[in-house]
């Protein structure tokens, strides 16, 4: 990983690992990686834009809160199909341990130009966690049924 | 994301293309920021050809929605088809934006207001 800033690894037909350095312009690239998997498993249109959107939010929230902004940080992810729970993401950073009330999602009636991103995830995917028990960084795992 | 930006009866319209993500956010703030800064009183962003749209995203439009009222400005919206307009309607956004259905109704309600 030292000298890759995005690396994928194919772990199983129906599995893959990603380790990606925390940069924007990469989020490109994990949601471009994440279609053309969900794809080969036939997740619908909508479930695809759905996951790619949350899955962008998450990845925007660890750099920009777990790293603040260095784009050194290390992401790990792994996106699995199962034929039960469908798509799932899991993304862990080891950055700026999160506060676990920053995962609530905010008052849509108040006009505010951020804190979006955990609202949209938690609305657009089936099931969203958080794990903090880790020494550093923090875990989010999405997941979208297939329908 | 590819803008274009001209001048209709008056109205400056920003004709989005492409994504409107983090990664665009920088130059999506820009336009806004200098069109309202330039005198735009009227402007509409249309959103014809965007098919994809984030949260960073979002908050320069919003951004852009309360500047216009700092400098008693109008920005409205048009055309948000697919899956923008679920975004739109999930965030509860298309309630504080006037959002219409093609840029010609958008030009049109400026001029009859």
């Amino acid at each position: 990983m030292s000298d890759n800033i995005y690396s994928i690894k194919e772990i199983s037909n129906s599995a893959l690992m990603i380790s990606m350095l925390s940069r924007m312009e990469l989020i490109r690239c994990v949601r471009a990686t994440l279609t053309s998997f969900a794809e080969k498993f036939g997740l619908s249109r909508q479930g695809i834009c759905d996951a790619e959107l949350a899955v962008n939010e998450a990845l925007a929230n660890i750099i920009e809160h777990a790293y603040e902004n260095e784009v050194t940080g290390l992401i790990e992810m792994s996106i699995d199909w199962d034929d039960v729970d469908g798509l799932i993401v899991n993304i862990r950073d080891f950055g700026k341990k999160s506060d676990p009330s920053c995962f609530k999602s905010r008052d849509l009636d108040d006009l505010s130009d951020s804190g979006l991103g955990v609202y949209l995830m938690q609305n657009l995917m089936d099931e969203v966690s958080f794990n903090t028990e880790f020494d550093d960084g923090t875990s989010i795992t999405l997941k979208k049924k297939s329908r | 994301m590819e803008s274009t930006v001209r001048k209709q009866n008056g109205i400056t319209v920003v004709e989005l293309e492409g994504e409107l993500d983090i990664y665009s956010t920088t130059a999506l703030k820009a336009i806004i920021k200098d069109q309202l800064g330039g005198g735009s009183k009227r402007m509409l962003l249309d959103l014809k050809d965007v098919g994809y749209v984030d949260s960073a995203a979002l908050g320069v439009l919003v951004g852009g929605l309360k500047r216009a009222k700092e400098v008693s400005a109008e920005l409205k919206l048009s055309n948000i088809n697919g899956p923008v307009a679920k975004i739109f309607k999930l965030t509860k956004l298309s309630e504080f934006f006037d959002i219409y259905n093609s840029s010609d109704e958008a030009i049109e309600s400026f001029t009859t207001n």
